[in-house]
């Protein structure tokens, strides 16, 4: 999934400091001077930096995102105050992203200044926005509740990506996604790039059940186990939202907490669904916080999704017979690449929201302080 | 006919949001005439490709037919090396692990009754496919009645009741491959015969340039914009030109093309796919049945071709070619006649170029050209609408007289992509004009890769969505437009063959047909 860094020209300590009102005349002139270079522009996406080298590692990263999404990266830098400059003022410098192959390019804003200015960066920001393409707000690392410097861009935004895995790797952190869904509906919608990160478990899952024999079991699961990779703690944000994904799809009610890191669910006919997550042993490599999904149904049939390496297995057994087997290369999965595939979307994921609220249900029943 | 609608499949509460949407239902795909090239270049590189995309069940299976004296180990390695050839990609083992541990390989003649037998033993041996199967006639077209006819009398035309669950009956389709006859007479033929055994939605006749994306992209740029579908007409269409130059010869394939020709090959399959994508109206869904309504209704809209025998009256209506010796790409070739299993003296056309009018409120007037050949300069697929000219020219004091009419072009290949070209003023103090290119390319706006034609088609019958296919009527219809202009080419054999060059635009009187009208073909 990774890809080649691609080349950003000029690097930001190269790059000449501009006034904001400079910033659009400098673009169109680089772009008649370039006729071989295609500027493209399919997005906003406006993200921060804790620093000056931060903000140097964040911009190779992001110019990968070229290849897919050209467009405008506005990256908003805290720096010293620029020398002659009045306080509160900005400067920007000008980065362009080059798709690596072809003549597709896209351009990233870096936007610095100092002090107070940097809790009204959307005053900035929002002129250099291109129009009639999508705003999105990638929030990093940072409690977004209570933080004036997210709400202000949120404000200006038309999504916004969180990463409960870089929030912490504590369950609680659906508690602040939630909250922040729910201060932000107006704004716009809020997604979480551990559920891209799923994607994958998620199809190989569904595919275990995709023949009518297998999916009429899906009614009788009676058990399903998830295994956490790192070791404690068993319960993480990817294997807690996809048990919220599979509660919410199959309408598993929680209805009581039987050990520290198990549950005990009631499907839709009134059937118990034991749930468990399970510390497992392989290192948390990849991105990725599962190492394997089991179902087991009441009429044996057995569905089991496991990574090993860059693989992923789905295997489907009933009893002693193989029903089906197969296995995909699987490779890791980077920030990037999850911020890369969220991008395809530019709207909310109504599958999402309700896992994401079946997780905070399933954390609620677990008790919400866990080690 | 019986019908044999399907019931509304159970929703699958997993699959709910998930890519890929369109993901194929477990089945097994039977193919007759597995040993052959079009298996081994085309049909299992994009199966390859949809179980590397996760779009295949993991039950998926295949079944290869054919009559080389292969077994399932010698049809694994041959697919494997086909697929490392045509994808461009090494095979993935643990993903071909499973893939080909679900492949198997029948010997048998096609006329022999036990090689259905056995083939039905192997599909009921297949526990995981939901009984669903989805046969392809890869074979040559002389043998598809003869397939057709061994499965019904095997009882394999009818997928076994009960196998699914309830809501989720299983299916049983046919894929059958171009060309669905030579004229009127056979493809109707083919048809009762397909029909005797197979219902009409069991039946998928597979034109692979439907699949190609800028194809499928003409529905969406004409229904999917709001701008376009109100000039989509004879008040501001001047004409419209289709064209699928072709800068190969004909290879290998000499005995089918001196069977063929530009006519049946091209533009009686792919061409008229195309114009009735282009020119049909508004279907009311975009849903197979709507979709196909409106191309039929279109290619019966067009003006029969001149049907006497008088060679002045058809050559307003077509022009044929041959090509004799050139250059492509500054090396010398041999004229078709030269060219290997082809008669020195042959008089099959290698170009073809028609002259249709669609006789309906929308188009009347408006003259659609197609045309199509071999050993043209280079290899080109575009649709190109050219627009009337402003209706008073208040530019000619600026030396302007020849403004050049708007033209919005769909390029289907290479270079895929819609350009539209317009007049705009050359910077500077005077008043001059040039026309310029608005381009959109597919390969600058969209990063991906497209899927190749048969992966899309292949999953569309997986998904039961007929809506890129050819439908009996659809055949038919295309079939009694040309047969009668290819009575009159065959009962008057040309006397200038070979009369275009390899690497020239095609024969003189193409030009000329269009100039007698005021009008020009476009160069590429």
């Amino acid at each position: 999934m990774a890809q080649t860094l691609s080349p950003l020209q000029p690097s930001a300590a190269e790059a000449e400091a501009l006034e904001l009102a400079e910033v659009e005349r400098r673009l169109a002139a680089a772009t008649q001077a370039t006729p071989d270079r295609t500027r493209a522009s399919t997005l906003n996406l406006i993200c921060c930096a804790e620093n000056a080298a931060d903000a140097q590692a964040l911009a190779a990263e992001l110019a990968t995102l070229a290849r897919r999404h050209p467009g405008r990266i506005l990256l908003v830098v805290p720096a010293a105050a620029a020398r002659g400059a009045a306080p509160g003022e900005w400067r920007a410098r000008i980065l362009w992203a080059s798709a690596g192959e072809g003549p597709i390019c896209g351009e990233i804003v870096q936007l610095e200044a100092a002090g107070m200015a940097l809790l009204s960066a959307s005053m900035a920001v929002a002129p250099l926005l291109l129009g009639q393409v999508p705003v999105f707000l990638w929030w990093r690392g940072e409690d977004p509740i209570d933080n004036p410097r997210f709400e202000d861009l949120a404000a200006i935004s038309d999504r916004i990506l969180l990463d409960s895995q870089a929030l912490a790797y504590e369950p609680e952190a659906f508690l602040r996604l939630a909250e922040a869904q729910r201060r932000l509906h107006h704004h716009g919608c809020v997604s979480d790039l551990t559920w891209t990160r799923l994607t994958r478990w998620r199809q190989m899952i569904a595919q275990a059940f995709d023949s009518s024999a297998a999916m009429r079991q899906l009614g009788c699961i009676e058990a399903v186990s998830f295994e956490a990779t790192g070791g404690e703690p068993a319960v993480n944000s990817g294997s807690l939202l996809l048990a919220g994904w599979l509660a919410s799809r199959l309408r598993w009610r929680p209805a009581r907490r039987i050990g520290p890191a198990e549950l005990e669910l009631t499907a839709p006919g009134g059937a118990a669904v034991r749930m468990s997550f399970q510390a497992g042993t392989h290192a948390a490599d990849g991105g990725y916080l599962l190492s394997a999904v089991n179902l087991r149904s009441r009429d044996g049939l057995l569905a089991t999704v496991a990574r090993g390496g860059d693989k992923i297995k789905l295997a489907l057994h009933c009893g002693d017979a193989t029903l089906a087997c197969l296995t995909t290369s699987f490779p890791a999965f980077t920030l990037i690449d999850a911020l890369r595939s969220e991008l395809d979307h530019l709207r909310p994921d109504p599958v999402a929201e309700q896992a994401m609220t079946a997780s905070v249900e399933l954390l609620y029943l677990l008790g919400t302080k866990r080690s | 006919m019986a019908s044999t609608l399907a019931p509304t499949p159970l929703e699958h509460p997993l699959r709910s949001g998930l890519p890929p949407e369109r993901s194929a239902p477990p089945c097994a795909l039977v193919i007759f005439g597995a040993s052959g090239d079009l298996t081994r270049r085309k049909l299992m590189p994009a199966i390859y490709s949809l179980a590397r995309a996760q779009r295949l069940a993991p039950s998926f299976a295949i079944v290869g037919v054919s009559n080389s004296p292969w077994d399932t180990e010698r049809f694994r390695a041959e697919i494997a090396d086909g697929i490392a050839t045509f994808t461009g990609t090494a095979v993935d083992p643990d993903l071909w692990r499973d893939f080909s541990a679900r492949m198997q390989y029948l010997e048998g003649t096609f006329e022999d009754p036990a090689l259905y037998q056995r083939l039905g033993q192997a599909l009921a041996g297949l526990t995981a496919t939901s009984g669903n199967v989805l046969f392809y006639l890869a074979t040559s077209p002389s043998l598809f009645p003869v397939v057709v006819e061994q499965l019904g009398r095997a009882h394999l035309h009818r997928a076994k009741p009960g196998e699914g669950e309830a809501g989720h009956e299983p299916w049983t389709r046919i894929i059958v491959e171009k060309p669905f006859g030579r004229d009127l007479d056979s493809a109707r033929k083919l048809n009762q015969q397909l029909h005797q055994v197979f219902d009409e939605e069991q039946i998928y006749r597979i034109d692979h340039y439907l699949g190609k994306e800028t194809v499928r992209n003409i529905l969406i740029f004409r229904f999917a914009n709001g701008i376009f579908e109100p000039i989509w007409n004879r008040r501001y269409v001047d004409h419209v030109q289709i064209t699928v130059a072709e800068s190969i010869g004909i290879e290998q394939r000499g005995r089918y093309y001196e069977e063929a020709g530009a006519l049946r090959d091209m533009i009686a399959n792919h061409l008229m796919q195309v114009l009735s994508i282009v020119a049909m109206e508004a279907p009311v869904r975009f849903a197979a049945t709507p979709v196909r309504d409106e191309k039929v209704k279109l290619i019966r809209s067009i003006k029969p071709l001149a049907a006497s025998n008088d060679p002045a009256a058809w050559a307003r209506y077509a022009v044929r070619g041959q090509y004799g010796p050139g250059f492509i790409s500054g090396k010398p070739v041999v004229g078709y006649r030269e060219e290997p299993n082809v008669a020195r003296d042959s008089t099959r056309e290698t170009y073809a170029a028609l002259r249709l009018e669609i006789e309906n409120w929308r188009w009347a007037g408006v003259p659609f050209y197609l045309r199509s050949g071999k050993r043209l300069p280079k290899r080109v697929s575009e649709v190109a609408i050219r627009f009337k000219s402003p209706p008073y020219l208040m530019f000619d004091n600026l030396g302007a007289e020849a403004i050049d009419a708007n033209v919005l072009v769909m390029r289907i290949q290479p270079d895929e992509g819609i350009s539209l070209r317009f007049e705009a003023k050359v910077p500077g103090t005077d008043m001059r004009l040039r026309p310029v290119n608005m381009d959109f390319h597919y390969g600058s706006s969209f990063g991906e890769p497209q899927p190749e034609a048969y992966e899309t088609l292949l999953l569309d019958a997986m998904l039961g969505d007929g809506m890129l296919f050819a439908r009996y009527d659809m055949a038919e219809s295309v079939w009694a437009l040309t047969t009668p202009l290819l009575e009159f080419w065959e009962a008057n054999p040309p006397k200038d063959f070979p009369n275009y060059a390899a690497g020239s635009w095609g024969p003189k009187a193409a030009d000329e047909f269009l100039a007698r009208e005021g009008r020009e073909w476009r160069r590429p």
